[in-house]
């Protein structure tokens, strides 16, 4: 029975394959690109119609800076879901 | 598997070769009792031997294709690498060009558009209806 008992371990111990496969995670697309979007530009009180331009001017600069990041995040999801993909084809 | 990591390989065979060896020799003993002893020894070892031989080829398949495998994962790894740098590069260029026209739209308004402060009025409407606009919602 003790036998038994060591040789069904034995065999039960021959379905365990340990797969030594490590992949990592992809890194994200530069420092730039892990920097939260800063808070928009408020107006002063009574601005003049040049702080109003500026101001208006600073934010959408921030605005198309925050765009060009995402876009960037967009484009990395969409290419490393390819790579990972291909892993195994 | 783990016994394959402890035990040589060659040792497999050898018990192959020793059980198959052992069962022919079984056959030209004089002695019945000890020719069935032998027998039953020798197709034991024999069935042992064959079973260990089955699970070192599975083994040895899950390992070869685990290597392709860890080496398909290098190559990703290098692909995955490359195309993060065109990201990036594409990144710093494109923030560039839009701090550049912001920088050039905010020269062009401390030369032209201070000329015209005092034609215009900004009401505290506009600025708190700008401000509301502009700030981060809670």
């Amino acid at each position: 029975m003790k036998l038994l008992a060591i040789a069904l371990a034995l065999t039960l111990t021959g379905c365990t394959t340990v797969v030594p496969v490590t992949a990592k995670f992809p890194a994200p697309p530069g420092l730039q690109s892990q920097t939260r979007c800063p808070q928009l530009q408020k107006l002063s009180d009574n601005p003049q119609l040049s702080d109003v331009a500026k101001t208006i001017t600073v934010n959408y600069t921030e605005y198309y800076t925050c765009a060009v990041k995402t876009d960037a995040w967009i484009e990395w999801y969409a290419k490393q879901k390819i790579i990972f993909e291909g892993l195994g084809k | 598997m783990w016994l394959f990591e402890f035990i040589p390989q060659t040792l497999f065979y050898l018990l192959f070769l020793v059980s198959g060896i052992g069962y022919a020799i079984s056959l030209f003993l004089p002695n019945p009792i000890l020719q069935k002893q032998v027998k039953i020894t020798s197709v034991i070892a024999l069935g042992i031997s064959i079973y260990l031989l089955g699970m070192l080829y599975v083994n040895n398949l899950w390992k070869e294709r685990a290597e392709k495998l860890q080496q398909q994962v290098v190559e990703l790894e290098a692909k995955s690498t490359t195309t993060n740098t065109e990201i990036k590069e594409r990144v710093v260029t494109k923030t560039q060009i839009v701090k550049q026209r912001g920088e050039d739209i905010i020269k062009y308004v401390d030369r032209e558009i201070v000329k015209i402060n005092n034609n215009c009025v900004v009401p505290q409407e506009f600025t708190q209806a700008h401000n509301r606009a502009a700030e981060q919602p809670k």
